[in-house]
């Protein structure tokens, strides 16, 4: 078969929509079995289904990537499944609203749950397949909004900013062992998760939130869950064979202004 | 209790049924969002539920949540949908589980969750129901046979119960979007040669945002059109008058 995952085993967190469905697609298209883990069973189920649809080898498993248990448990089940773990995407994550002032506690629990401490449980649980096996890699997904400040996105900002941080220190420990880690910092792309935000910032207006945040983009234009699904892809891939410890920012030059 | 007449809205946590839930916020409604994801709705609705649409003890469990917490359910919005797999397929080329699970969500939702509030809208002699169906119930879309198929079902479903609760007080019509610009629809309408091809075929010369769909909806949850039943409100930018 070919593809530049052939005969490789992924695993993408979050991937019942969104990047992580894309993902999850372009992975099963390159030639890798794909494991879906999500926290709603019947979006897994779907996208799972989708992909068998098209031929590919596939598993959806229903997780919370905040608990270890379900954590390990997940992993287990997709090693039992496949008998390997080549690749991990960490997709799975959470918005926040509110500024340092208004933020409730609640929502930041909830961002460093899923988005930090959500990365460092599956990033674990995979890690040990991939060590046992003598490599892999393990993409993260950061964010503009760790790099940048952005307004009124307090919780977010610095849960994203955890997962790059994690990214480096990841990338040293594993690096001796053969497993590459990286870290994707995509800007606004247009998916359910990013919808209230965008229509928040629009005042209730959803094409005037889209056009706000369209004027902060040189390129003058939203991400799409594609373009940042092939950059998962070129850091899953061996195309990537020297990265380790990267921040590849995937922002229509956001930051770069 | 809660003051204002409660709406649900099934998918409610993105796209058309979020605008929905925002909408009918502001219209004065209290609004429950049932979703496999329906946190985006927190803004606006008293009430966000997760709620797999194909379930028929999810559906009742959401049901009797809402009314009990909010109050009696006066309008229901059927919005939960899929589109199917992306690529176009033809009848042959169509796998039949993709058909199966467009059909779940696009119909039998639908079915099950007008099933679970009709009682309760019978004994109150009134009671909206509105089904987002799409332009594809009236005219084939290219490619989308299963989406198409299951779009006419929605469409006559709503009708059939138009029919048949009409004498009970019960109203219950359909609005049927051409393109609309959602979380579902931008892997498309984000690549500019095929947004321009779609944009070619409306009169309008561009695609729906939610609000507009929103606005269709919130015409129907007011009760102002009491004559209206079993009617389906094309909201297409002129697509289907070509």
């Amino acid at each position: 078969m070919t593809g530049k995952l052939a005969g490789r085993v992924a695993v993408v967190t979050g991937a019942g929509s969104g990047i992580g469905q894309a993902t999850a697609a372009l992975f099963a298209g390159e030639g890798a079995a794909v494991a879906i883990i999500d926290l709603v069973a019947p979006a897994a189920e779907q996208a799972a289904s989708q992909i068998a649809g098209a031929g590919g080898r596939t598993l959806a498993v229903a997780a919370d990537v905040t608990d270890a248990g379900q954590v390990d448990q997940a992993f287990q089940q997709i090693s039992g499944e496949f008998g390997r773990i080549d690749v991990l995407y960490n997709n799975a994550g959470v918005n926040s609203s509110g500024s340092v002032i208004d933020a409730t506690e609640e929502d930041w629990d909830r961002c460093f749950a899923v988005n930090a401490k959500g990365t460092f449980l599956c990033s674990r649980a995979a890690a040990r397949s991939m060590v046992a096996a003598g490599g892999g890699s393990i993409v993260n997904q950061g964010s503009v909004a760790a790099l940048v400040g952005i307004a009124n996105f307090a919780s977010y900002c610095a849960s994203k900013g955890a997962v790059v941080a994690l990214t480096r220190s990841m990338s040293v420990d594993l690096a001796p062992r053969g497993v590459r880690v990286n870290v994707i910092c995509p800007g606004t792309v247009y998916t359910p998760l990013m919808e209230p935000m965008l229509r928040a910032r629009g005042h209730g207006d959803l094409a005037a939130g889209l056009a706000l945040t369209t004027a902060k983009y040189p390129i003058g234009r939203l991400g799409t869950p594609d373009e940042i699904a092939a950059v998962a892809l070129f850091l899953a891939s061996d195309d990537s064979s020297f990265l380790t410890g990267s921040v590849i920012t995937a922002d229509g030059g956001m930051t770069s202004q | 209790m809660t003051a204002g007449p409660v709406a649900v809205v099934t998918g409610g946590g993105s796209g058309i049924g979020l605008a929905t839930c925002e909408r009918l916020a502001k219209e004065g409604f209290t609004v429950a969002a049932l979703d496999l994801r329906p946190s985006g709705a927190a803004g606006f609705a008293a009430l966000t539920l997760v709620c797999d649409v194909t379930d028929e003890a999810d559906v009742s469990a959401a049901m009797a949540a809402v009314s009990d917490r909010l109050g009696e359910i006066d309008v229901l919005v059927n919005n939960a949908g899929i589109t199917g797999s992306r690529q176009a397929t033809r009848c042959h080329e169509t796998p039949i589980e993709d058909w199966d699970k467009v059909f779940a969500v696009n119909v039998r939702g639908p079915f099950l969750c007008s099933r679970a509030v009709l009682p309760r809208m019978i004994a109150r002699g009134s009671g909206h129901i509105i089904t987002i169906a799409s332009v594809a119930g009236l005219v084939a879309f290219p490619g989308r046979c299963a989406y198409t198929a299951s779009k006419g079902a929605a469409l006559m479903l709503t009708r059939s119960i138009a029919v048949d609760y009409a004498a009970a007080g019960i109203r219950a019509n359909v609005v049927c979007p051409g393109m609309v610009y959602t979380p579902m629809t931008s892997w498309r309408l984000d690549q500019p040669e095929l947004r321009a091809e779609v944009e070619s075929r409306i009169p309008v010369g561009r695609v729906a945002t939610p609000d507009e769909i929103a606005d269709a909806v919130a015409l129907l949850a007011s009760g102002r059109l009491t004559y209206m039943t079993g009617h389906p409100l094309v909201v297409d930018g002129g697509m289907s008058a070509l």
